[in-house]
């Protein structure tokens, strides 16, 4: 058990240890141990290469726009969702099952199914999004409502507080920080989400292009598309964990 | 830092505050509870069956079809082949990414300066789709035991380590101080303080990543379609046999709630003192 | 015996420097009861943590025993405010835990662990885990496991802070119980309860805030033999009617310019 380090120190080790990865990396690939680990610069040729491709901005357009439909309409109706089962027990008793099954089973296998129903385009992908981000964040919103401290609600009702009073003082303010990580946690799962199904459909968008890849042993280009969509993730989730904070705890 | 505080809380896939049993969680109070969320299911159920009746059978077969070939398929030698075929993968990958995991978790939860060169590689790799590295991982080891065990190893060993490392470093600080004051000698701190102090966090991990090797096992036979269950959902997608195809998935489905329970089962017999009994 | 010599704590709380004791010095006789009051913020506890070598001061030295401390020992034990014990270990192994640490044998630690108990009062619930327990019995274990290790210094952090009164009244009298069959053991004991001050020591350290530090030092005047029968007398009214005016003055001080700088 170590003290924790400085920011300063921190931020420096992790430096060193990509810098340490990347040159590992690079010896490996010189070395020609394995066919499926070209040489760091090799990938990162490809990756500026890749950038300017219209293969791949194609993809990237396609997957980026299923998101942005997906994502802002599944986030609200969550939102309201949890709200509504958050305050109304019998919606709550109605759903429940529903979140329960969705989050302990894996949602891949249904890709499938969303395939036979939806065709291969970009209405698979769309719900695939929807599928693999609601329930998140409708569980979420709904312990946020869970984690009101119930003497509060005792202080507010034994001043006489209404109903919106109680709401708009008490239990919003209570459940908006579990909502916020639920949203987070959500876009993360609609990269990952989009990402998959595409690569099942496997036409499609950044996960299709990924499978050619591989499909086409083009190891230098996989591994540049692979970088670019953990670099997208990495940029997604901080930009949501930015916004996260701004929400009043 | 931050970057620390989002690997930690990127792990949380569950909501973070356990809900307070209220009124109506109690155990009278729990019948219009599982009443009104059977009736929802079952509801669920007829929804589907009047959309299947009126759709077109290959597209969305009706309930009572899937169910059938459901029945079917319990009774068909070659549904518990591909089930056997599929589950040794998964073992292995399984057993592998609990090791890796836990140690490396542990490891990582003691030291900061661990904690900080590999801080980046876990985020990128929390960050990244695991899906992904499924064409490199076949690249690189083709598409059998060792390269479907790596896929379901991949897909686990990233959680079972944070969640191993953030249980290690919640470890109450009031009792390593009280051990310090006693004067515990390094190995003892570790085992009578920090190992079973993060027993909880293990055992959260150990269940976290079990459900993630399910998902990477289905990945891996939604990817890789040569053998297993993954060759009988080609199958029956591409014979346009829905019914089976649905009934395929439902099996999924099946084994990861049995999974499912069966950790929720481990993990609270594992920590006696936690129990009501003692 | 305990000899504190010119210490200072500064932190950086949010880049700022901030000073949590400054020029401490303090001597606790053999067989004293010393205990440390002051309001919060004063310092009291990082005071403690330092005799106890859980926290290292920026200046200045601690000698216990004659020896300048360099962390923990096992001349010194320590009781903590929320009793510290460990959940997944028995009441029996808890107490003896302090002399697990110190390579005891399991016989010989589980021996001296009963005997501690059955003075506490615990016989019976060595079995038991602390869940099941009140916390005044917790605290109970917690004083078990110090007095296990038989300690020359006894270090206590508030230990009935957490307790009801009552609960807190019986455990004030049974420490001092303990503490006469004793007459060597040095304690220090940091409360934030004037009553519980006068009625445990033979001296009380005021402390207070901004920067932490001794504002006096005063001998309790009353003999310890017969302190409990002397609560209703006159001179003891005047001697916590003195500490509560300088506890007194110093928390609106306090309020007052905490207000003033927030």
């Amino acid at each position: 058990m170590t003290e924790p380090l400085s920011a300063f120190r921190s931020v420096a080790l992790g430096t060193v240890s990509v810098i340490g990865a990347l040159l590992l990396w690079e010896l490996v690939g010189v070395a020609d141990v394995s066919s499926a680990l070209p040489p760091f610069h090799n990938v990162a040729l490809a990756f500026v290469d890749l950038l300017s491709s219209d293969a791949f901005q194609e993809s990237v357009w396609f997957t980026l726009r299923a998101i942005a439909i997906a994502f802002p309409l599944t986030v609200a109706a969550g939102l309201i969702m949890g709200l509504l089962m958050g305050l109304v027990r019998p919606l709550r008793w109605m759903f429940d099952p529903y979140m329960t099954l969705a989050l302990s089973v894996p949602l891949v296998a249904i890709i499938p199914i969303l395939i036979n129903l939806f065709g291969f385009g970009r209405l698979t992908i769309i719900a695939v999004i929807v599928v693999y981000t609601l329930p998140v964040v409708v569980v979420n919103t709904v312990a946020g409502f869970d984690s009101v401290d119930p003497d509060q609600v005792a202080m507010a009702r034994s001043f006489g507080a209404s109903r919106l009073l109680l709401l708009r003082r008490v239990l919003l303010p209570t459940a908006a920080p579990l909502a916020a990580s639920g949203v987070r946690l959500a876009a993360g799962r609609a990269i990952k989400g989009a990402i998959v199904g595409e690569q099942i459909v496997g036409l499609v968008g950044m996960g299709g292009l990924i499978q050619r890849f591989g499909g086409a042993f083009a190891v230098e280009d996989l591994y540049a598309a692979i970088v670019f969509v953990g670099i997208l993730g990495i940029v997604v989730v901080n930009l949501l964990t930015r916004l996260e904070r701004r929400v009043p705890a | 830092m931050s970057l620390h505080g989002d690997i930690m809380t990127t792990t949380a896939e569950r909501p973070t505050a356990s809900p307070k049993s209220s009124f109506s969680e109690r155990f009278g109070a729990d019948l219009p509870r599982i009443g009104v969320g059977a009736g929802s299911l079952a509801a669920g159920a007829i929804v589907w069956d009047l959309y299947a009746r009126s759709a077109d059978p290959l597209f969305a077969p009706r309930a009572s079809s899937i169910w059938t070939a459901f029945v079917g398929l319990l009774g068909d030698p070659e549904f518990w082949r591909s089930y056997a075929t599929t589950l040794r993968p998964f073992l292995w990958g399984w057993v592998a990414a609990m090791a890796v995991g836990l140690t490396f978790g542990l490891i990582i939860g003691m030291s900061s300066t661990i904690r900080a060169l590999a801080g980046p590689h876990l985020s990128f790799f929390n960050a990244l789709p695991v899906s992904t590295l499924v064409p490199a991982i076949v690249i690189a080891f083709g598409i059998d035991t060792v390269a479907r065990s790596t896929v379901v190893f991949l897909f686990a060993v990233i959680e079972v380590t944070l969640t191993a490392a953030s249980g290690v470093q919640y470890v109450d600080r009031d009792l390593l101080d009280m051990g310090r004051s006693f004067g515990l000698g390094r190995v003892r701190r570790f085992t009578r303080i920090i190992l079973p102090g993060s027993a909880p966090a293990i055992a959260a991990a150990v269940r976290i990543g079990t459900a993630r090797a399910v998902v990477g096992m289905v990945v891996m036979e939604l990817l890789l379609v040569s053998v297993g269950v993954g060759k009988l959902i080609s199958r029956y997608r591409d014979g346009f046999d829905a019914p089976r195809l649905y009934a395929v998935v439902l099996s999924l489905a099946v084994f990861a709630l049995f999974v499912n329970g069966l950790m929720r089962f481990v993990e609270g017999r594992a920590q006696p003192w936690r129990d009501d009994e003692a | 015996m305990i000899d504190i010599n010119g210490v200072s704590m500064t932190f950086e709380r949010d880049g700022v420097p901030f000073t949590a004791l400054d020029g401490i010095d303090l001597t606790i006789a053999d067989g004293e009861f010393a205990s440390i009051i002051g309001p919060s913020g004063c310092g009291k506890t990082t005071l403690l943590k330092i005799i106890a070598g859980l926290v290292d001061p920026t200046a200045g030295t601690v000698t216990v025993d004659g020896t300048v401390i360099d962390g923990p020992g096992p001349e010194r034990a320590l009781v903590f405010q929320n009793f510290v014990l460990l959940p997944w270990a028995t009441i029996l192994d808890n107490t003896a835990f302090g002399l697990e640490a110190r390579g005891v044998g399991k016989e010989e630690r589980r021996r001296i662990a009963r005997e501690q108990l059955a003075r506490m009062g615990l016989s019976g619930f060595e079995q038991h885990y602390p869940r099941e327990l009140s916390g005044g019995m917790q605290q109970r274990v917690g004083i078990a496991r110090a007095l296990a290790v038989d300690p020359s210094n006894l270090l206590m952090d508030e230990p009935f802070g957490a307790l009801d009164a009552l609960t807190r009244q019986l455990m004030q009298k049974d420490l001092l119980d303990l503490w006469e069959e004793d007459e060597e053991r040095t304690a220090a004991f940091v409360t934030h309860s004037m009553d519980e001050a006068v009625y445990l020591s033979d001296r009380i350290v005021l402390m207070n805030t901004r920067p932490g530090r001794i504002e006096e030092i005063i001998d309790v005047p009353f003999p310890r033999e017969n302190r409990a029968d002397v609560v209703s007398q006159a001179d003891y009214n005047e001697f916590t009617r003195y500490l509560w005016s300088r506890l007194e003055g110093m928390q609106r001080d306090d309020m007052a310019t905490r207000g003033a700088a927030g």
